[in-house]
């Protein structure tokens, strides 16, 4: 069971200075809002490495993915993180088929499995349309079901379910939070629907003024499990 | 049209499609540094690629045949080694059109590698694929239409070349003489402009062909998926 810890400065060409620190336990869907525009994104691609922080650490369990004293960071393909972005990026090139097949990985004790994702997710008559075939809602699906058979040991939901409506939605969040329970592997999401940021369960952050932390009564003190 | 058009003709359709295949994998390494190098690096690269499209093709002849002459510093070591040789050869044709048609083809590959959103390696790149493997499977296929359309513009330059081409390889019937060559010799002699009309209208239509399709790759860079 491993725990994400994130303590990093950052700073964006503007001059405006990013603050993060937040414990995400495994098994949990940690949860992250604040307003448009706050860094909310920008925390999860420096999770991802695709950003570099200017100063800090990441650790997951006792495997340090950055560490400015330490002077390590970890390339992002070799991070094992599952990050959904808010902007769609499915390969237009490929079939929703390939999209899913392009990272996947044998894991088979994991609960995501192609067969059982394409069950769930409600796209198993899609696999051989291309993206631009497909409806929001369709194509954000399967960029969840596709970073979820690289079978990542952090995920990061960045707005991932923005398009798809109603029961479908509630059932693949209960899909996701079931795989993240079995595997032990710790979740972060961003999300404006405060349905999901009330949803009981996982810790809550707050972004503001650039500075991300703890937010609410569910709590823990980010700062001492951070030491 | 006469056998001797027709020998032109040939000898420029070979002499480009040659020049563009053998260029093709060196634009593409170019193009790959170019859209990933930024700065005074970027700026020194992009001009030295770029030098053969405004310099004139007769210095760029004189360049080459300085290079690759027998007594050129690279001449003389291909000659020795490998007995290749250049000047008043179809190799030579080839090279002369390569390096004036080069500019071409890299400007045109450079612009699809960087029309590729970044958001999409990044995204490869975070599903675990190493830099070389997302550039193979999403950056590459996404720019096909580019490197078509860049093939064509090379191809279509090439059968133009005549100023580097007379410098390094001559006019050799059947072995240098290309279309441009042909024309240029014709119009030395009286009357020689009757039997250049053929040629000149089916490399205005070959010409005209490959800038209507380029543009349409361009215009629709993942046509060829």
């Amino acid at each position: 069971m491993n725990r994400l810890l994130v303590d990093i400065e950052f700073q964006f060409k503007s001059g405006f200075e990013l603050s993060a620190k937040l414990v995400a336990d495994a098994g949990e869907i940690t949860r992250m809002f604040g307003p448009s525009g706050s860094g909310k994104s920008t925390v999860l691609s420096l999770i991802a490495g695709i950003t570099t922080p200017a100063s800090g650490s990441i650790k997951l369990g006792s495997r340090i993915l950055y560490s400015s004293d330490s002077s390590i960071n970890v390339k992002p393909w070799h991070r094992d993180v599952g990050l959904v972005f808010q902007k769609d990026t499915l390969f237009p090139h490929l079939s929703v088929r390939k999209n899913l097949n392009y990272a996947a990985s044998k894991r088979p004790d994991s609960p995501w499995q192609f067969e059982s994702i394409i069950e769930q997710f409600d796209i198993a008559g899609l696999l051989d349309r291309k993206p631009s075939q497909l409806s929001g809602g369709q194509r954000d699906r399967v960029a969840l079901g596709r970073t979820l058979l690289s079978q990542p040991e952090i995920l990061l939901l960045d707005e991932p379910l923005n398009s798809v409506e109603g029961s479908l939605r509630d059932s693949i969040l209960d899909f996701v939070l079931q795989g993240i329970s079995q595997l032990g592997i710790p979740a972060l999401l961003v999300s404006h629907d405060s349905s999901l940021q009330s949803n009981p369960g996982g810790s809550v952050y707050e972004i503001e003024d650039g500075v991300l932390q703890e937010a609410g009564s569910n709590t823990r003190d980010a700062d001492q499990a951070l030491q | 049209m006469t056998s001797e058009q027709w020998q032109a003709t040939i000898l420029s359709l070979q002499v480009a499609a040659t020049c563009t295949i053998v260029s093709l994998p060196f634009a593409v390494l170019i193009a790959m540094v170019l859209s990933k190098s930024r700065g005074l690096f970027r700026l020194i690269l992009d001009t030295m690629v770029n030098l053969p499209l405004v310099m004139p093709p007769v210095v760029t002849g004189y360049l080459l045949l300085v290079t690759f002459g027998r007594r050129g510093f690279l001449g003389s070591v291909l000659y020795q080694t490998f007995g290749i040789e250049f000047v008043f050869d179809f190799k030579g044709a080839v090279l002369a059109a390569a390096i004036v048609a080069f500019p071409l083809m890299v400007r045109a590959i450079r612009i699809a590698f960087d029309s590729v959103d970044p958001n999409l390696t990044q995204a490869a790149n975070s599903l675990g694929a190493t830099p070389w493997k997302s550039f193979w499977t999403v950056r590459f296929p996404l720019s096909l239409g580019g490197l078509a359309a860049g093939c064509l513009l090379s191809f279509a330059r090439s059968l133009g070349e005549f100023g580097a081409t007379i410098m390094v390889a001559g006019s050799i019937a059947g072995e240098t003489k290309t279309i441009p060559l042909f024309i240029y010799e014709q119009l030395q002699t009286p009357g020689g402009i009757k039997h250049c009309w053929p040629v000149i209208v089916l490399s205005i239509l070959i010409a005209m062909v490959a800038l209507v399709v380029s543009a349409q790759f361009e215009k629709k860079p993942e046509a060829s998926q």
